[in-house]
């Protein structure tokens, strides 16, 4: 081998080796052409569902008894639903909700599950033993009876709370607002399983521990050395709990337990849609636009959080 | 071995106890049970006033809210009287339907049990195949759209695929191919053995479909991760360099070390053979658990609620015994003395 040969060979060396994990991360997931498509059409619903939230939020609710059930149209561009209701803009208002609600679950996801995570990680002993058997005890309750339970005893509590708080549209905030508590209470046990694996493997590691010898507190050490090391998997896990919690909202539409109309969420329209099918009548565009937002907004959703898996996986090359 | 299994059990106790209390405190905390309760004893006006008093009576008495001489009992007391009789096989009798928790339980739980058992069979034939696929052909044609399909299948809803299943096949505009709802057509008492299985098939095909689609990403994807792990290893190397089969070295060098990932994902879906069945069983009108859960919420229906709740517990804390024990078996780098 000739000296240009080797200096070029230790060039690439030093090129490869140059790069910081945080951005060959970021160039494979600019590599994965699924999930670049679906950050960008993601991008897209989000404009225009929160873009447009001034003009539906003054007419999601209005109702039009000369125009119901019409065709799309022109003037109605998803067609009207049973009421004359604009179905474009109660599907617009129902997606901006739906991603919401998604967001709204990871963030409690994160909060509480990335605590309770780390916590038990890092104490070991007792206190794990103590917190991972509560984590099995949540798990092991079937989870939509959980939900139907939170939301019969809380619904009526939170409305009269907020009522008395002065707050506007106490009931429709206290419907949303338990549906968030019961799809949060149960979508942080994952998130709260992993993180704990991951901060017991990391807890041994070599520059925690002299981290620990030089004298840092436990709060230090976590929010300096442990935490940006597990980014990682919060991030992967936060993803995907959003498409998680958004399905599991439609489930809870479809059995009436869900976000209440006049409110609309992705959900709650499939499921009028699904309620109005009839042998007689195929009112086609109240099922397949909001179960085709459902769908384009969840595809998105996972491939995003599958590349983002990908992208963040250290152990890849 | 045995010692271990012991050990086990006796660690699940307290996760047991703690379940009980979450789903003691979740049932007692919400509003309307024991109005509930009673309106659904009173059976009409003829009835007189007394009567009616004295069934409220009797119902507040069998679900522990009163003692025998009408005093109300504090929540403690009630708790621990709930264990008490559950632990006695009281399951007790339900509100809705004239009948014991435990009969309704029986004529339930094999219908979910095996719905369920027949999807995650095929889920795994699918899956598992598709992963071991996928992980071979590692970024091939085969390797993205298997990943894609799987994905795109995750991502329907499920409301959707059903009531479009209900819509398409079960539909005489469409094709009338199969039942809308049910489970065995109306004249089985003419139908011999096999036709009976033949005719149970028929029935479940649309709703196994339904709760199986969405599966197969989460678990190929698992398999496909394992076995690529696995197939960067040394030993692998070392089992290719001394010349051994590349058949005989995936499945004995690779896949078996795959299985131990295979088993812990097992076990983490076990327990929703029992739970994760509500939608299928409510869009295909299927009398099962989910559906009796269900049910029994919305009619505040409150010994069913507890009982349906607490066997789905100890099927989750079993099923976790059972990985630990198989895991155990699989993998002798794991000891348990």
């Amino acid at each position: 081998m000739t000296t240009a040969n080797l200096a070029v060979a230790n060039h690439e060396v030093i090129a490869n080796g140059g790069v910081s994990p945080w951005r060959r991360a970021a160039q494979r997931f600019g590599h994965n052409r699924a999930a670049m498509a679906g950050l960008l059409v993601l991008a897209v619903l989000v404009v225009i569902c929160y873009g447009t939230l001034p003009w539906t939020l003054g007419c999601y609710a209005r109702q039009n008894l000369h125009d119901t059930l019409r065709a799309p149209t022109a003037a109605h561009l998803m067609g009207t639903d049973r009421l004359g209701r604009d179905l474009f803009s109660r599907w617009l208002l129902g997606g901006a909700i739906s991603m919401g609600i998604g967001l709204a679950s990871a963030a409690i996801s994160v909060v509480i599950g990335v605590g309770v995570g780390v916590v038990a990680g890092y104490s070991g002993g007792r206190v794990d033993a103590v917190l991972m058997r509560g984590v099995d005890v949540l798990y092991g309750l079937p989870y939509i009876l959980l939900v139907i339970l939170l939301r019969v005893a809380l619904v009526g509590r939170m409305t009269s709370t907020l009522a008395w708080m002065g707050v506007p549209h106490p009931r429709e905030v206290a419907g949303i607002g338990v549906l968030l508590i019961g799809i949060g209470a149960v979508s942080w046990l994952t998130m709260a399983r992993v993180i704990r694996g991951q901060v017991m493997s990391l807890r041994n590691r070599p520059f925690v521990e002299a981290a620990r010898a030089l004298g840092l507190s436990p709060g230090r050490v976590i929010t300096r050395h442990i935490l940006p090391n597990v980014i990682g998997p919060i991030v992967v896990y936060a993803t995907l709990t959003v498409p998680a919690a958004i399905l599991a909202e439609s489930f809870l539409s479809f059995l009436g337990l869900g976000v209440q109309p006049p409110v609309p969420t992705w959900g709650n329209l499939a499921s009028a849609g699904v309620a109005a099918i009839n042998p007689i009548h195929i009112r086609w565009w109240l099922i397949f636009w909001p179960c085709a937002g459902l769908t384009v907004g969840l595809l998105c959703l996972n491939f995003l959080g599958d590349g983002l898996r990908d992208a963040l996986d250290p152990q890849r090359d | 071995m045995t010692s271990y299994i012991i050990r086990r059990l006796l660690l699940m106790v307290p996760t047991l106890l703690g379940m009980t209390f979450m789903l003691f405190a979740v049932v007692r905390f919400a509003p309307g049970l024991r109005e509930a309760g009673q309106a659904n004893v009173v059976q009409g006006m003829m009835q007189s006033k007394q009567a009616q008093k004295q069934e409220q009576m009797l119902v507040a008495l069998r679900l522990h809210l009163v003692d025998k001489n009408g005093h109300p009992i504090s929540l403690p007391m009630q708790y621990l009287l709930w264990l008490k009789s559950t632990c006695e096989g009281h399951l007790g009798t339900s509100l809705e339907y004239p009948e014991p928790v435990l009969k309704l339980i029986e004529q339930r739980l094999p219908v979910t049990l095996t719905i369920n058992l027949i999807s995650m069979i095929v889920i795994y034939l699918v899956a598992v195949p598709g992963g071991l696929l996928a992980a071979v052909n590692r970024d091939r044609l085969f390797d993205r759209g298997y990943g894609l399909m799987s994905l795109a299948l995750y991502s329907l809803p499920m409301i959707w695929v059903g009531s479009s299943l209900l819509g398409f096949f079960a539909n005489p505009e469409f094709f009338n191919w199969f039942p809308a709802a049910g489970l065995h057509a109306t004249n089985t008492q003419s139908m011999d053995f096999f036709q009976y299985i033949g005719d149970y098939f028929y029935h479940i095909t649309m709703p196994i479909v339904c709760s199986t689609y969405a599966g197969f990403a989460f678990l190929s994807k698992q398999v496909r991760g394992s076995i690529l792990d696995n197939l960067g290893q040394d030993y692998i190397r070392t089992a290719r360099a001394k010349g051994v089969k590349g058949s005989t070295v995936m499945l004995r060098h690779v896949f078996r070390n795959s299985l131990l990932t295979l088993i812990t994902l097992t076990g983490m879906s076990l327990p929703g053979l029992l739970g994760g069945s509500v939608i299928v069983e409510q869009i295909f009108s299927i009398d099962g658990m989910g559906r009796l859960a269900y049910t029994a919420t919305l009619a505040r229906d409150l010994p069913v609620i507890q009982t349906v709740a607490l066997i789905g517990s100890v099927l989750t804390l079993l099923s976790y015994l059972a990985v630990d024990i198989c895991y155990a078996m699989a993998d002798p780098r794991v000891s348990y003395a």
